[in-house]
């Protein structure tokens, strides 16, 4: 096809307006969390005095405690687990591949929300509830198909002369997964902490069917706030979870690369 | 005194069997080759020696040590693979290091034994570079260092050569031979290239489909091949098929065309059908006085080819074709020309027949 100037103008322009479809409203809620008065556009002033009011607020700030404690078991615990199954999995040769696979990959496809009432459901006929571990069993639950995913992308291309290699200068298995197989499996392993943190500390779905008033998450936290109060400090909140997952994504792109499957052996 | 043992090692892939009862002594300071083609099981056999593979029976003996149920890392083994297998996010010096790490050698020692193993391999000025800044020769001289670094038992190599290029791989040859010697290391070494298992031996394997064919020196090995199989895998070989005649010394096949070729070879017996081949360089082609040649099966030059310090000539020979070889300075022959084949042909055992 002929590339022709108005069939490029209409390109960049339809680019433009996707992109600011997505973003504008972001753009609009960050801009409406400096506003002193209302949850109004345009801002009618400018104060930051909605994000110091979080300090006035211990819920708030104990939620956000929460989400990040929260976050780094999740990203631990999915991350440790995720890099052990895709190991496993690309060693296994059976007949059960393709279908452990499918089965990894399940709460990709699964909404997240009936995931979270079965578990509820689950937790709550066996009288768990209460407690921070099935929330983070459920955010493991939830967040694991990206780790596996990243590392199996990374393992199909891995080379086990390199394991062996370990082995025959005197590596037991253990020594050779830490000295070379988990080294090398790092540009994958970082995005995928970043990336469960990041799902764990945005989540609302999963979090409001097994969250309590000890473990309330700060997006469980601003929806509740919303229900009473409609003002800036909101989009404070909320600026603030933005802002956090971008600067953590920006960091990985910087240092791995967000494809996290870079070929580097 | 044999300082590896292989006794009866068998290994099955499922209903496949890789290795059919092997039994093999390789010598204290030997330079042992494994030759076979591809899915011969030679590599299988490297590999259950080094203990990265587990033998479905028979037992492993190193250094008169029975080490059928160590695993890898307990042996005391050097293995070099074909892709040579370096660590790509450590050093030159780390990947050389790794072993002695492992085991907690103290640090000055570590460093003057990972130079010194560098330095054997000439490549001391490299320690702080990465693999990939490597070349081809260079990452094998590597693999080769974090082998020997070790001081291990054995050297076991798997098609080390194979990846690089063909005046590289000469020449690392050479250098392997030369290290093996100084470093007086017992070392098994599987290739698929003849030549190169002939050249850097003192004994030469060649298996076929799970067994041992023959074991013997290079010279052996191509020039009293055990089976045709052996003779035609070592090297060009042309055989006949025909019934042993003769009386006294000379003794004579008589092949189906009515032609005879003389022969040679242990346990010839008269009236008996057998199997004899020559090699390229065995023949002479005799233009002028075929007369003088009765009875000699005859041929017409096909083709000449010219490699330089020698020539090869093809022959048409009834319905197949053979390969002569002449130094460049020989006979001048042109296509075309009709030519006896003055030679002896070498009968193989039993009936030749690949067992």
């Amino acid at each position: 096809m002929q590339k022709t100037l108005l069939g490029t103008t209409l390109w960049y322009v339809g680019t433009v307006l996707f992109y600011a479809f997505l973003l504008a409203p972001l753009a609009i809620l960050i801009a409406v969390s400096f506003n002193p008065t209302a949850m109004v556009f345009p801002p009618q002033g400018f104060t930051l005095k909605w994000y110091a009011t979080i300090l006035e607020k211990p819920d708030f700030l104990h939620a956000a405690w929460a989400s990040t404690l929260l976050g780094i078991m999740t990203a631990a615990i999915s991350t440790g687990f995720g890099v052990l199954a895709a190991i496993g999995w690309q060693r296994y040769s059976g007949l059960l591949k393709a279908p452990i696979s499918s089965l990894l990959m399940s709460p990709l496809f699964i909404p997240a929300v009936i995931v979270a009432l079965a578990l509820f459901q689950i937790l709550f006929m066996l009288g768990i509830v209460n407690n921070i571990w099935t929330l983070v069993a459920a955010h493991v639950v939830v967040t694991i198909p990206y780790p596996i995913r990243n590392v199996m992308a990374q393992m199909e291309g891995f080379d086990v002369r390199l394991e062996e290699a370990a082995l025959s200068v005197g590596a037991t298995p253990r020594q050779a997964l830490w000295r070379v197989t988990l080294p090398l499996l790092k540009a994958s392993i970082i995005p995928s902490l970043i990336i469960t943190f990041v799902l764990s500390w945005n989540n609302y779905t999963v979090s409001v069917f097994l969250a309590n008033k000890d473990w309330t998450t700060l997006p469980l936290q601003l929806r509740a706030y919303l229900q009473y109060e409609y003002e800036p400090f909101v989009a404070a909140m909320s600026t603030i979870l933005i802002v956090a997952s971008v600067i953590l994504l920006v960091v990985v792109d910087r240092t791995v690369g967000l494809g996290g499957v870079k070929k580097n052996n | 005194m044999h300082h590896i043992g292989v006794r009866n090692i068998i290994k099955n892939w499922g209903a496949f069997s890789a290795l059919k009862d092997v039994n093999l002594d390789v010598r204290e300071g030997e330079f042992l080759s494994i030759l076979g083609p591809s899915g011969c099981g030679k590599s299988t056999l490297l590999r259950i020696i080094a203990g990265l593979e587990e033998p479905s029976g028979g037992e492993i003996f190193i250094a008169g040590q029975n080490v059928t149920l160590d695993p890898v890392w307990k042996r005391k083994i050097g293995f070099v693979f074909q892709n040579f297998a370096l660590w790509p996010h450590l050093t030159v010096f780390r990947n050389v290091s790794m072993g002695l790490e492992l085991r907690k050698t103290e640090k000055a020692e570590l460093y003057n034994r990972v130079m010194e193993a560098l330095r054997m391999v000439q490549l001391e000025a490299l320690a702080d570079r990465l693999p990939a800044q490597l070349s081809g020769g260079q990452q094998q001289r590597v693999a080769l260092a974090r082998a020997i670094v070790l001081k291990p038992a054995v050297l076991l190599l798997d098609e080390p050569l194979s990846a690089l290029d063909k005046n590289l791989r000469q020449d690392m040859q050479v250098e392997l031979k030369a290290l093996q010697q100084t470093l007086g290391l017992t070392t098994i070494f599987v290739t698929h290239d003849q030549e190169e298992a002939l050249s850097l031996s003192d004994r030469v394997v060649v298996m076929n489909k799970g067994v041992i064919e023959q074991l013997g020196t290079p010279d052996a090995i191509y020039n009293q091949p055990v089976s045709e199989y052996v003779a035609g895998f070592v090297g060009e070989a042309c055989f006949f098929e025909g019934r042993i005649e003769g009386n006294g010394q000379a003794k004579t096949l008589r092949l189906s065309d009515g032609t005879a070729v003389p022969i040679r070879g242990n346990g010839i017996q008269v009236g008996q059908s057998a199997v004899a081949f020559v090699r390229p360089e065995w023949i002479d082609l005799n233009k002028l006085d075929i007369s003088l040649s009765p009875g000699s099966p005859q041929g017409t030059i096909e083709r000449l080819m010219f490699f330089g310090q020698s020539s090869d000539y093809l022959v048409r020979l009834g319905d197949r074709q053979l390969r002569v070889k002449y130094k460049s300075d020989g006979p001048r022959l042109a296509p075309g020309d009709t030519v006896a084949l003055c030679c002896v042909a070498r009968v193989l055992p039993g009936n030749g027949a690949a067992s």
